[in-house]
């Protein structure tokens, strides 16, 4: 069995090297650590404690009253994104949950990134939207002017013809 | 000339207007069949609409609308007009029908829908309109009525087309009706909703 040695110089430097790379390297070994355990989610309705399952998104739903959340963000879209604050419904104390997964209890503001609702008249034709000042649709034909000098070549050449009889 | 070259004059003029004949013949043949297809479509859509309604379970169309896809029907009773609209302002479009143009609304939502057709087909006794005429409209989202309020003619390029905050209607087509080739102008006839 045959032993590596290395030079006193290169092992300094392949020393050095690992320990300048220990610090990245430490990063894909984080996954490893087990994350502390996260409290178990709770609701606080009136004054007691209820635990809340987070498995359970029917019950997790109804709880958080998200049907009034829905339709208040619903009702903001309608309204802008500068009432939506105004028509948040107020959020008592008691219903705010300890759970971050869970926490969100108002509409969350509008942007002017994100996409609006469509308009209630109906359909939007494809397209691009209409540029004031546009010109009328290119309506003009060459048709008529096709069918005249068709004609006219017909009747030319019927002409051409029996005149050479 | 000789004899042989009216001959051949005489035939190459006969076969060449034939031929531009029957050009101009199957494009406008080609026309009424597309026309024919587009109000058949409209109305098995109006049957499945009317069906649906029935059933409260009528779901209209939402979003963007595909080039020649019957979006509504348009009526002037003066001059003895119905004709399914289709979505677009493309030659094969306004080959068949009246064509709604893309980014405006349809015929009595918000804003300044257009629509627009040829002169020689289905516009042809556009011109014949006065202010004053009654136009009707029919959408998935239900029917209007408007009255002609304003009858322009512009030239061609010239900008006129522009949003409105209410619900109007603009048809357009070339003018003059009768002329030999390329029509230089524009007839714009507005109209605005009767009642609410």
């Amino acid at each position: 069995m045959s032993r590596i040695t290395m030079p006193p110089t290169a092992a300094a430097f392949a020393a050095a090297l690992l320990l300048a790379a220990a610090a990245p390297a430490a990063a894909q070994f984080a996954a490893v650590v087990p994350p502390p355990a996260r409290p178990a989610p709770v609701q606080v309705v009136n004054g007691d404690t209820v635990p809340v399952s987070p498995v359970d998104s029917a019950q997790m739903a109804t709880r958080m009253d998200l049907r009034a959340w829905v339709d208040s963000a619903a009702l903001a879209l309608t309204l802008g994104s500068d009432t939506a604050a105004a028509v948040a419904p107020p959020v008592a104390a008691d219903e705010t949950v300890a759970d971050s997964t869970v926490r969100v209890t108002a509409p969350l503001p509008l942007t002017p990134d994100e996409p609006q609702a469509p308009p209630p008249d109906g359909p939007v034709s494809g397209g691009s939207v209409l540029r004031d000042g546009a010109p009328a649709p290119d309506t003009a034909t060459p048709l008529p002017l096709l069918g005249v000098l068709g004609s006219a070549m017909t009747l030319a050449g019927l002409a051409l013809r029996r005149r050479r009889r | 000339m000789t004899p042989a070259v009216h001959r051949l004059a005489g035939a190459i003029l006969l076969f060449g207007g034939l031929g531009l004949l029957g050009a101009v013949g199957w494009r406008y043949a080609d026309g009424a069949l597309a026309r024919d297809r587009a109000r058949a479509e409209w109305a098995a859509m109006e049957a499945r609409w009317a069906v649906e309604s029935a059933q409260a379970r009528a779901e209209r169309p939402q979003g963007p609308v595909a080039p020649g896809t019957p979006v509504a029907r348009v009526v002037i009773p003066r001059i003895g007009l119905d004709e399914v609209i289709l979505e677009g302002v493309e030659a094969t479009v306004l080959n068949a029908a009246p064509g709604h143009m893309p980014g405006t609304p349809m015929p009595g939502a918000t804003g300044n829908s257009v629509i627009s057709a040829h002169r020689d087909r289905h516009f042809h006794r556009l011109g014949q309109l006065a202010v004053g005429d009654t136009v009707r409209t029919f959408t998935p989202q239900g029917h209007r009525t408007w009255r002609i309020t304003g009858r322009r003619i512009v030239g061609a390029g010239r900008p006129v087309l522009y949003d409105t905050p209410t619900a109007t209607l603009t048809l357009t087509t070339c003018w003059p009706i009768r002329f030999i080739g390329p029509a230089p102008d524009r007839l714009l006839l507005v109209a605005e909703p009767v009642g609410s």
